[in-house]
C-alpha cells in the first residue's frame, strides 16, 4: 500500500458544506489541512439547466438519490426498510450542489428539547453559543432575507434583500395574512445582488440541478476558493475506506482509494468526519479493530443510531390562474413557523414548519412528484389532466420535527458494497407516531391555507418518500459519553483526536432545513479546535 | 462496451409510434407523442440497458398480439377506442413495462422544445438567461410584526 509521506495536521473527510466551513476556518489560522473527497469538482458550465434536456437528467445522472444516479463516486444505500429515501450528492460542495438553499436557523428551543418538552435530548450547545457562528456563516455564504422575523430572536442584518415572492409567493402571503398566521420571506443562501464575486440569481428555477450562475452559495464557490487560497489542500476522487488507529487508541489517519483506484494510506494528527449522517457512521462502523470491535467511537452503542430525516408531507392547491411556479428558486419563497413551537393541545409534542415551494417544469408535471402527486393519466384524459396542473399549482411542504429514536439507524449492509467493495449502508427508518400526528395536523392546516388562497382543488400527499435531504443524528452530540458519540466541541468521546462536524451530531432534529446550523456547528467546532490546538496528539 | 443507441426493428418502431399517439394523443395544434417523434427518445432511453430493451421488445410484442386477438388486425388498423382497449389490457397484464413506457414517453414528449413552446414557455433551457420576477408586495408583513414574537424563550 502506498503511503503518503507527509503527515497532515488535520485530515477532513468530505468536501461538502460542513467540511468546507471547517477547513476554511482552520486555514485562516494557518493550520495544515488536507481534505479527501470521493467526488470531483463540479463543472458549473455543464450543469443540466444549461441544456434542453435538463428535466431528463433529473430522472437520471442528476437525480438527488444516489441509487438512481449510480455514478462511480456514489455509494448505494439499502433503503428497503426506510420510509424516507436518503438523498445526497458526492462532489466538491457535497449536497449543496443539489440543495434548495433555504437557509433557516434552528430555533433556541430546538437546543433544549428535553428540558422544555421532556422528550429527545438537550444539546450541549445553545442558540446563543452558536449565534456568532451563524452570523459568520451567513456572511461567508451570503444570505438573502429580511430582518424582523417574529419566529426568531433578532438576527444580524441579512446580506441581501429577499428573493422575490413572485405570483406564487404573493398568492400564499395573502392567504397567511387572511388567516392571521405567521409568514416571512425565506432566508436564502442565494444572491439577490452581486455578492462576494458571485452574480445575482437570474431566477432560472431548478436550483436542485446545479446553479450554473454561481448565485447559489454552494460550498465549492464560497468556502473552498478561500480555503485553498489560504493553503488548504483538497484531493478529489479520493474515497476513504477506513479510519486507522494507532497503538495509543488515537486516530492515525485514513486508508483511501485514489482517483486511479490505488489503495493509499494518509497519516494525520487529527481526523475530521464530514460525510453526512449516512456516510460518517458508515465509515466509522467500517473502521473496526481489536480496540474498537463495534466500530470506531461507538462506546455508547449509539453510532449510526437516532437517524433523523424530517418526514415531509405536501399539500398542493390547483389554481385557475397561472402561477409561474417554474420561475425562481424552487425552495425559497416564504415559510411559516406558526405551528413550530410545542402546543400540546394539538395532540403532539414539538412542531412543524410550512414551506411554500415552487414547481418543476413540464416533464415533472406529467410524471408527478413534488407538487403534482401522481403521474398524469395516459390516453384521452391526458391533455386535460396535464393542463390542469402545469403552471397552475402551488405546494406547501410540511416539515415535521423528527425526534431521535434508537431503532432508526444506519448500519453496514452485509452484502451491498460501493464500486470499490467498501460495505454500503443499510438504513432502517420508520416515521414515528408523533411525527405522523404532526404531518396530519399540518395537512389540515395547509388545506385551510390553500382554500384561503383561492385554490379550486386541494391535493395532499401524506408523506413523500424521496425527501431524505436532511440527514441527521447518527453520531449525536452530548456531554455524557454513555448517551452520545461526540462532545460539545465535536470530539468523539472515545477517540479524542477524531471529530465529527456534519449533521450526524444533531442531538434532535428540529423542523427546519439544517445546513445553516450544520455549518455554524462546524465553525464552532473549528473555533474550539483552534483554541485547543497543540494540546492534541 | 459502448451503450447502444438503437433497440428496435423498423416494424417495432412503427408500432411504437402508433402506441405513443395513444399515450399522448394529438390535440388540435399539438401533435401526438408518436407523430412528434418521442419514440426516438424512448428508443434511445431503453437502448442503453439490455433489461429495458428486453422489457420493451416483449411489451411491444404483447401489444401486437393483443391487437390481433382483439380484431385479427394490426394495431395500426384498429380504431382509437379499440387501440385504447388493447393498451389497457396490456397495462393490466404487464404493468412494469407499461409504466416505463408511459414514463419514457412523457419525458421524451415534454422535453421536446416544440412542446415546451406550445405550452407558452420560452423554448430554451433555464440558464443562462433565467427569467424576470417582480419584487412582490411585502406590506402585509406589518401585520405579522404587530402580532409580536412567536418563538419560545429559552433561559440560558
Amino acid at each position: 500500500m502506498a503511503k503518503d509521506s507527509k503527515t497532515a495536521d488535520v485530515l477532513v473527510v468530505g468536501a461538502g458544506p460542513s467540511g468546507a466551513a471547517f477547513t476554511w476556518s482552520l486555514s485562516e489560522a494557518g493550520v495544515d489541512v488536507l481534505c479527501l473527497e470521493q467526488g470531483d469538482w463540479p463543472d458549473a458550465g455543464a450543469y443540466p439547466p444549461m441544456f434542453d434536456d435538463h428535466e431528463v437528467r433529473r430522472q437520471g445522472d442528476f437525480n438527488p438519490d444516489p441509487n438512481v444516479r449510480g455514478l462511480s463516486q456514489d455509494y448505494p444505500i439499502n433503503n428497503a426498510e426506510s420510509s424516507i429515501n436518503p438523498l445526497m450528492h458526492n462532489a466538491v460542495g457535497g449536497s449543496s450542489i443539489h440543495w434548495g438553499a433555504h437557509f433557516p436557523r434552528l430555533h433556541p428551543s430546538d437546543f433544549k428539547v428535553k428540558t422544555l418538552d421532556g422528550v429527545g435530548a438537550d444539546w450541549p450547545v445553545s442558540y446563543v453559543d452558536l449565534e456568532p457562528f451563524f452570523d459568520l456563516n451567513d456572511k461567508m455564504m451570503g444570505v438573502a432575507g429580511l430582518v424582523g422575523d417574529t419566529a426568531y430572536p433578532p438576527k444580524s442584518p441579512r446580506q441581501m434583500p429577499p428573493i422575490p415572492l413572485g405570483v406564487l409567493g404573493e398568492t400564499m402571503a395573502a392567504a397567511f395574512d387572511r388567516l392571521g398566521w405567521h409568514w416571512w420571506p425565506s432566508d436564502s443562501a442565494i444572491n439577490t445582488i452581486d455578492y462576494d464575486g458571485r452574480k445575482a440569481c437570474n431566477f432560472a428555477g431548478p436550483c436542485e440541478l446545479g446553479c450554473a450562475r454561481g448565485a447559489k452559495a454552494t460550498a465549492d464557490v464560497t468556502y473552498w476558493p478561500r480555503a485553498l487560497a489560504n493553503g488548504a489542500r483538497l484531493a478529489t476522487g479520493a474515497r476513504v475506506r477506513e479510519i486507522t488507529i494507532g497503538h495509543d487508541g488515537l486516530a492515525s489517519g485514513v486508508v483511501y482509494l485514489d482517483a486511479d483506484g490505488a489503495v493509499r494510506e494518509q497519516k494525520a494528527r487529527a481526523v475530521v468526519m464530514a460525510c453526512n449522517a449516512i456516510g460518517t457512521p458508515r465509515l466509522l462502523l467500517n473502521s473496526r479493530s481489536l480496540m474498537f470491535p463495534d466500530g470506531l467511537a461507538n462506546g455508547s452503542g449509539l453510532l449510526g443510531r437516532n437517524l433523523m430525516m424530517h418526514p415531509v408531507a405536501i399539500v398542493t392547491g390547483v389554481f385557475d390562474k397561472e402561477v409561474d411556479g417554474y420561475k425562481g428558486p424552487l425552495a425559497c419563497s416564504l415559510f411559516s413557523h406558526q405551528f413550530y413551537e410545542t402546543d400540546l393541545t394539538r395532540g403532539f409534542v414539538r412542531g412543524y414548519g410550512l414551506q411554500v415551494v415552487r414547481t418543476f417544469g413540464p416533464v415533472s408535471a406529467a410524471l408527478g412528484g413534488i407538487g403534482v402527486h401522481a403521474r398524469a393519466p395516459w390516453g384521452a384524459r391526458h391533455r386535460a389532466a396535464f393542463s390542469e396542473v402545469f403552471n397552475h399549482v402551488i405546494s406547501v411542504a410540511i416539515i415535521a420535527d423528527d425526534l431521535p429514536e434508537t431503532a432508526n439507524r444506519v448500519e453496514l449492509d452485509p452484502e451491498l458494497t460501493d464500486g470499490d467493495g467498501i460495505p454500503a449502508p443499510r438504513v432502517v427508518y420508520k416515521t414515528s407516531g408523533n411525527s405522523r400526528k404532526m404531518l396530519d395536523h399540518g395537512i389540515a392546516r395547509a388545506t385551510e391555507l390553500m382554500e384561503a388562497a383561492g385554490a379550486r382543488r386541494v391535493m395532499a400527499n401524506r408523506q413523500i418518500k424521496a425527501t431524505g435531504w436532511h440527514l441527521l443524528g447518527t453520531a449525536r452530540m452530548g456531554a455524557d459519553p454513555g448517551s452520545s458519540v461526540v462532545d460539545a466541541e465535536g470530539r468523539c468521546h472515545d477517540v479524542p483526536n477524531l471529530y465529527v462536524v456534519d449533521g450526524s451530531i444533531f442531538a434532535t432534529g428540529s423542523a427546519v432545513n439544517p445546513t445553516s446550523t450544520i455549518q455554524a456547528l462546524a465553525l464552532h467546532i473549528a473555533d474550539a479546535f483552534k483554541r485547543g490546538a497543540g494540546n492534541r496528539k | 462496451m459502448k451503450a447502444r443507441k438503437t433497440a428496435f426493428t423498423d416494424g417495432q418502431r412503427e408500432l411504437l409510434t402508433q402506441v405513443l399517439d395513444r399515450i399522448v394523443p394529438s390535440d388540435g395544434g399539438l401533435l401526438g407523442a408518436g407523430e412528434l417523434g418521442a419514440g426516438e427518445y424512448v428508443e434511445s432511453a431503453v437502448a442503453g440497458s439490455p433489461p429495458q430493451t428486453r422489457l420493451f421488445i416483449d411489451g411491444l410484442a404483447q401489444i401486437a398480439i393483443a391487437g390481433h386477438e382483439s380484431q385479427s388486425a394490426g394495431f395500426a388498423d384498429l380504431s382509437d377506442e379499440r387501440k385504447d382497449e388493447v393498451l389497457r389490457a396490456v397495462e393490466s397484464a404487464e404493468p412494469e413495462f407499461f409504466e416505463e413506457l408511459v414514463r419514457h414517453t412523457y419525458i421524451g414528449y415534454y422535453s421536446d422544445l416544440r412542446v415546451v413552446a406550445a405550452l407558452g414557455l420560452e423554448a430554451r433551457p433555464p440558464h443562462p438567461l433565467g427569467y424576470e420576477m417582480e419584487p412582490g408586495d411585502l406590506s402585509a408583513l406589518e401585520n405579522v410584526r404587530k402580532r409580536g414574537p412567536i418563538y419560545r424563550e429559552v433561559k440560558t
